[in-house]
């Protein structure tokens, strides 16, 4: 704190420009450790979301027959003669137990596979455009599964960074259309008043009275079976839209109604100018940082939600891979002791939620800027 | 009498929530293509090889008697009769009984696991969130906060699934899917063996949604308490020269729980979900195994009758947190009147 006002005195010695509301902002959330690695973690989930593509070494549906249930394997830069060699990881010697016939397998020294960067693979997409060029794979063509891989064979890493997309996307999806519905409904509701707005704070109060995990697993019941994954996926996301929007649209009809009597806004109907152009000039840009918070606080939300219904199996649909879906491997208690493993987009869930709350929490103390606690 | 006035009030603002949320539960039955009939239909075909034109007369004195022909609302306001005066829900077509006795015991359970977890997680929350508040910055306080930042980030799906690994594999524990061991399941009175086997049973649950729930209301708890005891009146008290001690529970605590009580009613919400989904991680048989299964084999009667059931729960329990709202603070009542 004591930096920044030293930053703030330096600012107004130099050129005594005034900061603009966001620019305090900016300058408020850098200052807050916590909030940053918040943001960095969420930049890191995201580039995933858009070239999750580049960091997997094979496709989301790739299998390799060789390897059913291959453990993970450990990036290694000492060779086994105890000296420093390029990243290596050891290949697996495949033992049957002779007792139980079960397979086990024994990291092994003889079968080395060097990796390397940018190696060329399988093709992918990145926003329309394809390439070839991974972030990095095996050298000698054996495949590395750095995650291990599935009981069909597919590498688990790879699977998890094509599921971010499926994941973030369903997200984004639900978290923007929630945001212009519950914008649109809560700002006219809280600015017009009247009848208008008490048939609308009934509806709203009736949307929230729903039990929302109830309802969420009724509607997707009643979602036609034969449908494709992508209709599925759509409708899954519009369900999910259909409780959010409440939330907000409540929080800002307050904060309007409050909003509404002050100086400025009033000057502005004086003056004559429309509702269209209060409420687009003045009143939604002061609703901007709240919309903000609310929407970094809800994409947690709605991972964790499609993560679980997916995890059901009543979710993102096959052949569409999202966390949740990985997960509904390990429902299986068999599977999931024989790989472990499979548990791993847990972490991917842990990472983008602590992420997305921590930005969350930045964003709503910097949202604050003339506060100076 | 204004507390009366204000219970009336409140019970009469909640009748047209419940008929809306009546009709969005027959929505859901009506919203799926095929009725009763239409599953009893198949039913009967592939057990007896009788052809669909066969069985289409008895198909249409079937719907008949049930009332299946008549329009949309004639069939909303039969449905509605049947719940409010025989608490008839329908038949489930998977289990082929009354959906009441499928449903049975099940509800009581969840309910009641429910409520122990929003009494013991409010609790935990509130105790946590005064420890946190008065030793802010210091050890105690950011091991609460630690634990309960991965109670919220940490998904409940996960923790239990990790939780029945342990229980599975290291422990060797016996004691899951299930609410009672073999030896107790026949045993009809209660004895505080039968009640030991049950903790054993569904401690998860509890763990889980206990260590979940009290997250938020030990944030919400450390938040309010600290911006209470900033307030002058707590100033006041100190100078007067009360204890500490007596200053937080007499004025700052009750004044802070003011806002942890008024979200009761959304806790119960919570509460209640997170035990449908642990128990369908666990398999332990409550209402959460039996809303999956008959989500994927679309058993809509029963769907909507657990829909409809806990809907109703909740906005119970949003009046009765209203009610404790408005008996604790005169300023809740009295805001209602000046309203008007």
């Amino acid at each position: 704190m004591n930096a920044l006002t030293q930053l703030d005195m330096n600012a107004e010695n130099a050129n005594h420009v005034s900061l603009s509301y966001w620019q305090l902002v900016r300058r408020r959330f850098m200052a807050n450790r916590y909030g940053m690695a918040g943001l960095i973690g969420c930049l890191i989930v995201l580039s995933c979301t858009i070239f999750g593509g580049f960091f997997a070494p094979y496709g989301a549906q790739t299998k390799d027959r060789n390897a059913i249930y291959s453990p993970p394997q450990l990036i290694s830069i000492i060779s086994p003669d105890g000296e420093l060699t390029r990243p290596y990881v050891r290949g697996f010697e495949e033992k049957m137990d002779p007792v139980t016939f079960e397979f086990t397998f024994e990291p092994s020294d003889n079968k080395i596979v060097p990796l390397g960067l940018f190696v060329k693979g399988e093709p992918y997409e990145i926003l329309g455009l394809t390439f070839e060029t991974h972030l990095f794979g095996s050298l000698n063509g054996v495949p590395v599964h750095l995650l291990g891989t599935d009981g069909l064979g597919r590498d688990v890493f790879s699977r998890m960074m094509y599921g971010t997309r499926i994941t973030i996307l369903m997200a984004v999806m639900v978290m923007a259309a929630a945001c212009v519905i519950g914008t649109m409904i809560g700002v006219s509701s809280g600015y017009f008043g009247g009848t208008y707005d008490l048939v609308v704070q009934r509806g709203v109060e009736f949307v929230k009275s729903f039990p929302d995990l109830p309802l969420y697993l009724a509607l997707v019941a009643i979602l036609p079976r034969r449908a494709d994954a992508m209709a599925v996926f759509v409708m899954f996301a519009g369900i999910l839209v259909l409780l959010r929007w409440a939330d907000l649209a409540r929080e800002l009809r307050g904060k309007v109604v409050a909003i509404k009597s002050v100086e400025f806004v009033r000057a502005a109907v004086a003056v004559g100018a429309s509702d269209g152009r209060i409420i687009r000039r003045h009143i939604i840009p002061n609703m901007s940082s709240h919309i903000l918070v609310w929407a970094t606080y809800t994409l947690p939300e709605i991972i964790l939600l499609e993560s679980f219904l997916s995890f059901l199996g009543v979710g993102v649909q096959l052949p569409m891979v999202s966390w949740g879906s990985m997960l509904n491997q390990a429902r299986d208690i068999q599977a999931l002791t024989a790989a472990p493993w499979l548990l791993a987009p847990v972490g991917m869930i842990v990472i983008s939620v602590l992420a997305f709350n921590a930005l969350g929490d930045g964003l709503r103390d910097a949202m604050d800027p003339y506060s100076n606690d | 009498m204004a507390l009366l006035l204000y219970f009336v009030k409140r019970i009469l603002v909640a009748i047209p929530l419940l008929i809306g949320i009546s009709i969005v539960s027959f929505g859901l039955v009506v919203a799926v293509p095929g009725d009763f009939v239409d599953s009893w239909m198949a039913q009967t075909m592939a057990q007896t090889g009788m052809s669909a034109a066969e069985l289409k007369p008895q198909a249409e004195e079937l719907r008949q008697k049930l009332g299946l022909d008549k329009s949309l609302v004639h069939q909303y306001v039969l449905w509605l009769k049947g719940i409010v005066f025989s608490g008839d829900f329908g038949q489930s077509f998977v289990y082929s009984k009354p959906v009441t006795e499928v449903i049975g015991l099940r509800l009581p359970r969840t309910l009641g696991l429910a409520i122990v977890t929003l009494i013991l997680g409010q609790g935990i929350g509130v105790l946590l969130g005064i420890y946190a508040a008065t030793h802010q910055y210091k050890l105690g306080d950011n091991l609460a906060t630690l634990v309960a930042f991965l109670g919220i980030v940490i998904p409940k799906f996960v923790m239990s699934l990790i939780i029945l690994y342990l229980m599975a594999y290291v422990w060797n524990s016996s004691y899951i899917g299930s609410l009672y061991s073999p030896e107790f399941i026949l045993q009809e009175h209660f004895s505080f063996a039968k009640l030991w086997d049950f903790f054993l049973h569904v401690w998860p649950i509890l763990f889980i949604s206990v260590w979940a729930g009290q997250a938020y209301t030990t944030r919400m708890m450390r938040g309010n308490l600290l911006d209470v005891m900033n307030a002058q009146y707590i100033e006041t008290a100190r100078a007067k020269g009360l204890s500490r001690r007596k200053t937080l529970f007499r004025h700052a605590v009750p004044n802070a729980l003011h806002p942890v009580i008024m979200n009761m009613g959304g806790r119960f919400d919570y509460m209640i979900k997170g035990e449908i989904e642990i128990a369908i991680v666990l398999g332990i048989p409550t209402l959460g195994p039996l809303i999956l299964s008959s989500v994927t084999e679309r058993d809509m009667y029963v769907l909507s009758a657990i829909f409809l059931l806990v809907s109703v729960l909740l906005v119970i329990g949003n009046l009765i947190a209203d009610f404790a709202l408005a008996v604790l603070d005169p300023r809740v009542r009295r805001a209602e009147f000046t309203k008007e």
